[in-house]
């Protein structure tokens, strides 16, 4: 997703840089019996990176594909939409291989007795023929295998949401509340499988995140400031965020050093990140706020030379994204094989993300034709 | 109240604290003596019955041999530390089976066992069947709220770490809910993954190892590692 521009005509790399952190995130918390997952966003918020993932990617999708339904019709923006669609199933199809391939190694240690309640993950092997058609149908999602499907939906939809927001943003937001509420009335989710699982990533759901990102994204787009009245807001969301915060560290503190006492006890219920319940939405939308509100366009760390880095993994976000997912897998292996001690467990990040900024820089090197896109240096501060 | 005491305490100074741990530390096992009253008050009375529930690791199958489950050595060990107390564990369990089965045969087992301790081994079978997590709380809660209307204390036991399965089946959601269902109900949880994660790690248990006879060989030692871990911290609570 290219051409993430503000109202100024100057691209907003915040949108960038934040989707480049949440891609490493993603890769870091995706590794199992990881100690560097200790420092993503999960453990100073409510949300993680997948909310941020899907916020930004609404945002931006909404920037881009609302502009292009203006300059070239709806039939065309749409079906670039569509076309974004495709490309995503084809990665989810690649990705589904090698996850199989993978557990096709790790048979030879399925059949110890000792782990016979673990023995049905591999019966979808002997199944063949239902599974394929599942893995098409996007109901059977193992393990990473799920944040794709969901961008998917999410991606499909869009086209009507953004029809919608040209007659009344308000509408288009009150239908989506109104589906997330009901979705969580009715217990609303798609089918998964095997037999009775459900995605994930509840679509409908997460579709209200999607939807408020890509309301904010497309006002941008128009010059738009929708929020700029309530000028108490950011204040708003920095308490949310701080508080939050203090809970989740409190949390950590507790599971890392178990004679700390656990201070505050919240139902596991209001955190699961299947159904998005209101306390990881408002968490993610607060933590946007104050980023948005108190980490300026021209801020020096995004034109630094790491967070360039990161940037340019952020504007190459569908391929990089995949890439964490087969490294994700790959780690896993890797850990296995090496006994997961703690100085693989830091090699293997720190590889991973290696490779993760090699990627963002060559792709950024092939869209600009070989040029690799120069840092601002003066231009943000003007 | 003093009389108690001297009982526990006696009960509890047994010889097997003389003897050097063979499995290492129970460094996650954190319970304290005010979780387990019905505990302290079975040993005051000097008669322990205690209830495993679990799936394929609480049968010892892969043990191929009932007296090297982990049921029967924690009743080895219990027996053993608790000199004069009157140790019997129970074990209700079912290999791939769907935690929500539990639910059918608590109360009766429950009943029939009348125990002061129930033991719950839980999340591998979810994990394998990608359950509803929300729905594995619940039943974990409802399986507390049962044990402690039937007057028994009640640990829970997270699943068996596997070194090759831990990054295809999605174990961790299911092993947090089962901490937090503990943390939030002032249960103590015996971190089992954690601990055989160490295990594995230390060279303690070769979770590897494809030789049948290895494989037994392993399972027994896994099992009475579980049993060291899990009596050593019991009775360090109570004492």
């Amino acid at each position: 997703m290219s051409g993430a521009r503000g109202s100024s005509g100057s691209r907003d790399y915040r949108l960038d840089f934040f989707r480049g952190l949440a891609l490493i995130f993603i890769f870091v918390d995706h590794i199992p019996d990881n100690v560097v997952s200790y420092a993503t966003l999960r453990m100073v918020a409510f949300c993680d990176a997948a909310e941020v993932f899907i916020f930004i990617s609404g945002y931006t999708a909404a920037l881009v594909y609302s502009r292009a339904i203006e300059r070239e019709g709806a039939a065309m923006g749409i079906a670039r939409i569509y076309r974004r669609v495709w490309q995503l199933y084809v990665a989810h199809l690649c990705l589904f291989m090698i996850f199989n391939a993978e557990v096709a190694y790790a048979m030879k240690f399925l059949d110890n007795p000792l782990f016979a309640d673990e023995l049905q993950i591999g019966d979808f092997q002997t199944a063949e023929g239902e599974t394929f058609i599942r893995v098409l149908l996007l109901q059977f999602q193992p393990g990473l295998l799920n944040i794709l499907p969901l961008y998917i939906a999410l991606l499909l939809i869009l086209p009507f949401f953004l029809l919608a927001m040209r007659c009344s943003v308000g509408l288009t937001l009150t239908a989506s509340v109104a589906l997330y509420v009901v979705s969580w009335v009715m217990n609303w989710n798609l089918p998964g499988f095997p037999h009775g699982n459900h995605w994930y990533f509840n679509p409908f759901a997460w579709q209200l995140l999607f939807v408020i990102a890509a309301c904010l994204g497309r006002a941008a787009g128009l010059g738009r400031h929708p929020l700029a009245d309530w000028r108490w807001l950011p204040r708003l969301a920095l308490v949310i965020v701080v508080i939050a915060g203090a809970i989740r560290l409190s949390w950590m503190a507790h599971e890392l050093f178990p004679d700390i006492p656990l201070y505050i006890r919240l139902p596991t219920a209001w955190f699961d990140k299947t159904d998005l319940p209101p306390a990881r939405l408002v968490s993610m939308l607060a933590l946007a706020m104050v980023v948005a509100h108190y980490v300026p366009r021209t801020a020096r760390f995004l034109t630094s030379r790491m967070g360039w880095i990161i940037v340019l993994c952020g504007q190459n976000s569908l391929a990089v994204f995949c890439l964490t997912i087969v490294m994700d897998v790959m780690a896993s292996l890797a850990l296995t094989l090496t006994g997961g001690t703690l100085l693989s467990q830091l090699l293997i990040n720190a590889l991973g993300i290696a490779i993760m900024f090699a990627a963002g820089i060559m792709l950024a090197w092939f869209k600009g034709a070989g040029q690799i896109p120069v840092r601002p240096m003066s231009v943000l501060a003007t | 109240m003093i009389a108690r005491a001297a009982v526990l305490l006696l009960a509890l100074t047994g010889p097997a604290h003389a003897e050097p741990l063979v499995c290492g530390a129970p460094l996650s096992f954190n319970v304290t003596r005010d979780q387990l009253p019905a505990t302290q008050a079975a040993i005051t009375r000097k008669s322990l019955s205690v209830l495993v529930l679990g799936g394929a690791a609480a049968t010892g199958e892969a043990a191929h041999n009932p007296e090297d489950s982990y049921p029967a050595r924690i009743q080895a060990r219990l027996r053993a530390v608790l000199q004069g107390v009157d140790v019997t564990v129970t074990t209700r369990a079912a290999a791939r089976r769907p935690t929500i089965d539990i639910l059918k045969s608590l109360d009766s087992d429950l009943s029939t066992a009348r125990p002061a301790l129930v033991i719950w081994g839980l999340g591998g079978s979810a994990a394998a069947r990608g359950e509803d997590t929300d729905a594995f709380t619940d039943i974990v809660s409802d399986v507390i709220t049962r044990s402690r209307r039937a007057g028994a204390d009640i640990v829970l036991m997270t699943m068996q770490y596997a070194p090759a399965l831990s990054h295809i089946v999605n174990f961790g959601p299911y092993r947090l809910a089962t901490m937090h269902s503990g943390d939030v109900a002032g249960v103590p949880v015996f971190d089992r993954y954690d601990m055989m994660r160490n295990w594995y790690n230390d060279g303690v248990v070769n979770l590897d190892a494809t030789g049948k006879q290895d494989r037994i060989n392993v399972a027994r030692r896994l099992f009475d590692c579980v049993a060291e871990a899990f009596t050593t911290g019991l009775t360090h609570a109570l004492r």
